[in-house]
Parts: structure tokens; sequence; C-alpha cells
């Protein structure tokens, strides 16, 4: 009996991502099979001559081929496609991306996202009491969530992070020093954060502990340029309302953790996102669930 | 006849449950998730959301009023003189330009410092006063002193306060107050300034500061008619030891509950409403 594999490798046109999808049947391949190769790939990988057929299959012309031809690798790091569920999604979309104005139909501003370890300085007015339970949540985080690393410095020199109060010398002059808290963060073109900063008003916000719970607020706020969420409790560090039990919530550190999985690409608007997730998930329902998605980024 | 009776009966309950509904409707909970392995059997049956998580399902369940609840809020709305006076003084302004009149509250317990500086006769007076309301539902006040310990503190100014010329027997001539809020109007940190110095009759200080911390309670406006003057949102409020059962009832109304977001008069009204006919109909 032959056997039909399709291999599927869509290239960084068709999704507009800085990142390469390949998407690639999970299933072994025999020496007696009939291959089917969207057009794009066989024109990148084989001869005209190697054409014994082809198939239209919806907008895709198939050609048909005898020999499999592996693919070149892609560089890069290959991630295989996160799936979750919608309501997860949904939850992520309102918090991972900022929008131009209350219009929701429009599309949003590009999710950002650390890429270089976050080295953290504390300023000395900061008190040593609350660095540490600062430190304590940073950790966890640090410890839990992959692609995400976040360590104390004692050298302003070495830090790309600083958390000051407004007794200190002002390390940023674009912070909002009319807010009682509040960061800052800058980026690069490609979304990535690169370096930021907190200040705390310690003649406003006078509780030791609600600097630290507004220092925490900020810091998880700062991981991705969050928007915070008026449909969560306000005990979730990212829900729009202060509360004295504000604790890292298990929804918490699974948005965080998504937010810097790489198996969806980073950077981008939420359309693209939304549309990332519609073609995965259709390439999933059109060959079969064995199928495994890769994010490539480089 | 018996079937209109019965039809009658069913129209009844349908609209208890319709009202009971929108009621639990108006007071929703922000989202919640907790595991489902913390579930047992009967509360699984109350879950409206799930999350899929590596690991675990976290669920959000479904908010009811229980009938507890259901008698401190009835309780809450019973004296129409209170709501009335509540609508005068709760709405405010919070943005300039800003049509929407809302509410605001405090999220967060209260913890007092005082300034040392003043008398101890006067903070302990104060405490006295504020005694009843210490332990409302959603409003807890405490006192500390230790500095660091405090969201609320009650300091003599370093400079004056407004004009000199102002009359000191208005509640907030040299002094202020200053709160923190959240997006929502939540409030979590706050300070009372008194400028003691100018302030030559000094049997006026307590009366501020009790008028100051009230109204702060809520960013209450000052009321000059329709209120006796047992109340401290009244701009004429005579001197008393204990605070009045008006504004013991005002408080409660105005924290039955932590609003989720803003709260303005229309949802006010609402509420009232269909609380009305809730207990009204129990």
């Amino acid at each position: 009996m032959i056997k039909l594999y399709i291999v599927i490798v869509i290239s960084l046109a068709f999704i507009m991502c800085p990142s390469l999808i390949n998407a690639q049947n999970n299933t072994q391949l025999k020496n007696d099979t009939i291959f089917y190769i969207p057009k794009p790939t066989f024109k990148l990988l084989y001869k005209t001559t190697d054409s014994i057929g082809f198939k239209i299959r919806g907008n895709d012309t198939l050609i048909r081929v005898s020999k499999y031809i592996k693919q070149a690798p892609i560089p890069g790091v290959s991630v295989a496609y996160e799936l979750k569920d919608s309501l997860f999604l949904e939850y992520y979309k309102k918090i991972a991306f900022q929008k131009y104005n209350s219009d929701d139909s429009l599309d949003t501003k590009t999710m950002k996202y650390w890429k270089d370890p976050i080295k953290v300085f504390f300023a000395r007015s900061v008190d040593n009491k609350i660095s540490k339970k600062v430190m304590s949540l940073l950790k966890t985080l640090n410890k839990d969530i992959d692609s995400l690393s976040i360590t104390k410095v004692k050298r302003l020199e070495d830090s790309n992070f600083v958390i000051y109060s407004n007794e200190d010398y002002q390390y940023e002059s674009k912070m909002n020093t009319k807010k009682v808290a509040d960061y800052f963060l800058s980026w690069n073109a490609n979304s990535q954060i690169y370096q930021g900063a907190i200040r705390i008003n310690k003649d406003k916000l006078t509780s030791t502990k609600i600097q630290i719970l507004k220092i925490q607020e900020l810091f998880i706020g700062s991981l991705g340029w969050f928007v915070y969420n008026d449909d969560l409790n306000c005990d979730s560090f990212f829900a729009n309302c202060y509360s004295d039990n504000k604790a890292l919530t298990s929804l918490d550190l699974e948005l965080l953790k998504y937010h810097y999985s790489y198996g969806i690409c980073k950077g981008t608007t939420r359309n693209v996102f939304a549309q990332q997730h519609k073609d995965s998930k259709e390439l999933i329902k059109k060959h079969g669930e064995f199928t495994k998605i890769f994010f490539t980024h480089n | 006849m018996k079937i209109t009776l019965l039809i009658l009966s069913f129209i009844i309950h349908s609209c208890i449950a319709i009202w009971a509904q929108n009621l639990n409707t108006s007071l929703n909970d922000r989202a919640k998730f907790i595991s489902i392995k913390t579930l047992n059997e009967n509360q699984r049956l109350k879950i409206i959301e799930e999350v899929a998580i590596s690991n675990d399902t976290l669920v959000r369940l479904r908010s009811k009023i229980s009938d507890e609840d259901k008698a401190y809020l009835c309780n809450c709305f019973k004296n129409d003189t209170v709501i009335r006076v509540y609508r005068n003084i709760a709405f405010t302004r919070k943005t300039k330009g800003h049509r929407k009149l809302q509410t605001s509250q405090w999220n967060s317990e209260i913890m007092i410092y005082f300034d040392p500086k003043f008398s101890k006769q006067i903070i302990k007076d104060f405490k006295v006063f504020f005694k009843p309301i210490q332990n409302l539902n959603n409003l807890k006040i405490n006192y500390t002193t230790k500095v660091n310990e405090a969201n609320y503190h009650i300091k003599i100014s370093e400079g004056a306060i407004g004009d000199d010329d102002s009359e000191e027997k208005e509640p907030f001539s040299k002094a202020t107050y200053n709160l923190v809020t959240d997006s929502n109007y939540k409030y979590y940190a706050g300070k009372i300034f008194i400028d003691l110095e100018n302030i030559k009759d000094k049997s006026l200080v307590i009366l501020k500061l009790k008028q100051l911390f009230f109204n702060s309670l809520g960013h209450f406006q000052l009321s000059y008619i329709g209120i006796k003057t047992d109340s401290l949102s009244n701009a004429y409020y005579i001197n008393s030891d204990f605070i009045s059962e008006t504004d013991i009832s005002l408080l409660k109304l105005h924290y039955f509950k932590i609003h989720n977001n803003t709260f303005d008069e229309h949802n006010f009204l609402n509420l009232e409403q269909e609380l009305r006919k809730t207990c009204y109909n129990d």
C-alpha cells in the first residue's frame, strides 16, 4: 500500500514573523512513499526534471516527486509550537499587547520581551528588607521561567535594571515622577527590552509592605510592558487594582512562562500572534494530531 | 382558576430568580482561578471557566451571594435617609471634565501613624471616636507607632496650609488630606496634614481630624444642607465624643462590597432597585 506524506515548509514571507515556521509530519518516511512538496519548497530544493506530477490542494500547488530531499537546516533554534487553550490565550492577549487607543478592533503594538539576562541594581535608599523580599520573587521567576534570567548585581555599571526612589539619584530621566511608583523600559527595533528602571516615591508610599508589593507588581509589568487587566482578581500581579494580598498566582506564572516560551514568534502584534495560532491549528487539523510545528528563532 | 394560580406562581418565582441573578451579576467578583485539584464534588459543579496549564487545570467558580450576605446588603439599603445622604456625598467627579460621578474606596487595611507631636489626648479621642468602625465589612482600621508599617500618616504640616484669612472653622481650612489611588479609584495610602501652628482655636484640631479622616474614607463631599449636624459629612458638624449612627450606616453602605471596577451613580441606582425587589420579596 502506498502511503502519502506531505512535507510543508512555510517561509518567513507567509507569516510576517522574524522567525521561520517549520511544520513537519512526525511519521517516519519509507521507500514506498509518494511525496507531494509545496511549490515554493520544490523550487528551493529540486530541479525541474524531478517533477513527476502535481495536484492542487486548496490554494496550494503540490509537486509530486519520487525522492524526498531533506531540507537544509534552518539557522537558529527551533522550538516546538506550544498549543494553548483558547481561554488562556484570551487572557494572554489582553495582557501582552498594548493598544494604540481604546478601539479594540485595531491591531496592537508589538509585544516586548527581555532577551538578555536582567541584572538588577538596588539604589541606596531601597531598604535591605525590601530588596530581599523583591529578590525572593525574582528568584522564583528566574527559576521557574525558561529563557528568563534575573540576578542581583552590586555595581550600577553591571546592571541593566535599576530600582530606586525619590531619595536617590534620578537614574532614568524619562521616568514619570508624578506617579507614586512607575517603571520605564527601553527596547530595540526587534521589541527586545534592553534596559529598565523602577522608581517609587517613599514620601507617598510610606509603608514598607506597600513598597515591596508595588516594586514586585511593577517588575512583573516590566517583563513585557504588560497591560494591567480589569478582569483578574486583585491578588494577581496582572490585575489593575491594588491588593494587600498580591502574590504570584498560578495563572500569573503560566502567563509569564508563556510570554517567555519560544513556542511562538516573539515581538509580534496581536493580529500576527492570532494568525500564527490560527495557521498552526489549521496545520494540525489538516495533517493530524501528530504534526509538529517548529518556530525557529534567529 | 387553578391554572391561573399556577401560572401566577410560576411568574412570581421566575421574577425572583431573575432578580437574584441580576443581583449576582451586579456584584460579580473578578476572575479568581484555583487549582481543580483543590475542589470537592459539589464545588466542581460551580465551575464556569477552565484554563489548562502545564500539570494542572485552573478553574473559576460561579460566585453566589450567601443568604447572610444578602441579609447584610438588605440591611445596608433599608434606610432611605441614609441612601439619600449617601448619594449626595459619595459620588464625586474623579477627573476634570469627566461627567461620570464615581465612588472611591480603600482597598487596603488602613494602618494609621500619628505624628508624635500630637497630644496624647487628641490621639486617644480620635481612637475612641472611630472605634465602632474599626472592623466593618471590607474596611479595617488599625494603629501603629512604627512609621514604616503605616500607610496612613496623620501629620502636623511643616508649612502653612491655605490662606491666613480663611475661616478656620471650615473643616478643610488649615488642614488637608492626600490619598494614593489605583486605576479603579481604590485607595491604598494617604496622609492628613494639619497646620497646627496657624489654628488659633486648638479645640478645632480634633474636629478637623475627625472630619478629614471620615471624608478620606470615601473621598466624600462635604454637605451643607439635607443632613443632620451629627454627621461628619455635614460642613457644620457639631462635635461629639461618639460617631453617629448615620455615619456608621453611611460607611456600611459604602463598604458593603469593594467594587471590582469603577462604580458610578447609575450602577448604584440599578443595584438599589434590584435589592429593593429582592429584599422586599423575601
